[in-house]
């Protein structure tokens, strides 16, 4: 069997390096472009960032990105976002002014300042709520008390219709692992920054 | 629920880690790769990486930091000599989550908000030297202690708030590599002031002085010395604390 073939997004967004050491350290063959060009016969999608929701849209699509992405879901392929590269899955982004994001996941994105009143960043180590965990792809195997890094402004709040993990900052839960139709996968925390229980996740998604 | 976070904070020259007092006296600990490499093992829930020479010698060490991005499964926060938006766009590409900004924000005021209009508010991390003069008022300083600025301490951490620095180190200076703990009337000051998340640093003698800042409300710390010089682990720190009923992360 050939190597799972990962494509990674060049959006000239934040820290795209880490996850590259990371992924180059498993078992896949992975290509780091900002052109969809040279994602030829790619399996997986990884869309990965820091930074604002408006700035990532306006990238992906300068880039030709967002049909590429939507192509690639067409094809029944996969695609994982980590942290703003989650975010974007959503329909609408409220970070600086509102954006449209790549609407594959129903919901919006939105300050957990304005809407908690909590001091943000939420930064550091946290773990994740009991509810849906067990149902995750990419929790398969973890342990339920693990930590994961996060640091994030604004929170992803999906429409009913999808089931997700989240993770309680103060009395905030928010979403920070979704899956829809065992397609598109997302985290709002950093696997390849969360030790050993991060590089599982990553692992995870090679083979599902 | 969040846990509070255990930064070790490493100093670095050339290619080894140092230990230095009040900014001063910078002894050999250890080999720096091999350093980082014990540290990205261990619980440590950060690092900060600053390079006590690059500033003057205006000199980023590239390879080492690329050197220590390769193995270090953890966020990674790099420091010293940073000047241009340049150079911050170089260490974060090199795979650093975070670049630490100190005396460039005195010579080069706009420096933050660049980076952080390009990288975001989390990729920013200013770093704040301070000391109490002899009336007793706080002034802060740059280029490892050697510079006073003559802005006040409420000028300096409303101005890194408003350019949008994502978090701030607070580093009490008489205190470095002391031991006497950290300086808690120092972290209620800035911590009022201001909404960013602080790591108060410098004075950590032991794992009695972690639990007393942490329950001041602190919700991240720096140390450096008493991991190299007094023995305690941050697992032994850690589970200290666990059993004193803080939030820390044991995995």
């Amino acid at each position: 069997m050939s190597r799972v073939k990962i494509g990674l997004i060049d959006y000239g967004i934040g820290n795209i390096k880490s996850v590259y050491s990371s992924f180059k350290n498993l078992d896949c063959e992975i290509v780091f472009s900002s052109n969809p060009k040279d994602f030829y016969e790619i399996d997986k999608i990884l869309l990965v960032g820091v930074g604002a929701f408006n700035n990532g849209m306006r990238n992906l699509q300068k880039l030709g990105f967002d049909d590429y992405i939507k192509n690639h879901i067409e094809k029944g392929k996969h695609i994982f976002g980590i942290c703003l590269g989650m975010q974007i899955l959503f329909s609408l982004g409220y970070e600086n002014y509102k954006t449209e994001g790549l609407d594959l996941i129903n919901g919006k994105v939105v300050s957990i300042k304005e809407n908690a009143n909590l001091r943000v960043p939420h930064i550091g180590w946290n773990n994740l709520d009991l509810k849906n965990f067990d149902k995750m792809l990419l929790l398969k195997n973890i342990d339920i008390d693990s930590n994961f890094y996060f640091v994030h402004s604004f929170y992803s709040i999906p429409k009913n219709d999808i089931e997700y993990v989240t993770t309680t900052y103060e009395h905030l839960p928010m979403c920070a692992v979704i899956e829809k139709d065992e397609q598109i996968f997302g985290t709002q925390f950093h696997p390849e920054k969360s030790q050993n229980a991060g590089i599982k996740i990553l692992k995870n998604f090679l083979i599902i | 629920m969040l846990k509070v976070r255990i930064i070790p904070s490493l100093l670095i020259k050339g290619s080894s880690v140092v230990k230095t007092t009040k900014y001063n006296n910078p002894r050999i600990v250890g080999d720096a790769i091999s350093t980082v490499k014990v540290f990205s093992k261990r619980l440590a829930d950060e690092m900060i990486i600053v390079d006590i020479d690059a500033y003057n010698l205006n000199k980023i060490n590239y390879n080492l930091i690329s050197n220590f991005t390769s193995f270090c499964n953890m966020p990674l926060t790099v420091g010293g000599g940073i000047k241009t938006l340049e150079d911050a766009k170089t260490i974060i590409e090199l795979g650093a989550e975070k670049v630490l900004i100190g005396s460039s924000f005195y010579t080069n005021p706009k420096l933050i908000e660049q980076v952080v209009k390009n990288f975001g508010s989390s990729s920013v991390v200013f770093s704040l030297d301070v000391a109490l003069d002899n009336e007793g008022n706080y002034q802060c300083f740059y280029n490892s202690g050697k510079e006073k600025s003559k802005l006040s301490i409420l000028e300096i951490v409303n101005n890194v708030t408003k350019a949008g620095a994502g978090e701030i180190v607070v580093n009490s200076i008489l205190r470095e590599g002391t031991y006497k703990g950290f300086d808690l009337e120092l972290f209620k000051f800035v911590n009022d002031i201001t909404d960013i998340p602080i790591i108060i640093s410098c004075g950590c003698g032991s794992k009695e002085d972690t639990l007393e800042i942490f329950k001041e409300g602190a919700n991240a710390i720096s140390a450096g010395s008493v991991f190299f010089w007094i023995g305690e682990s941050i697992l032994s720190i850690k589970e200290y604390l666990h059993q004193n009923n803080i939030n820390v992360r044991l995995k």
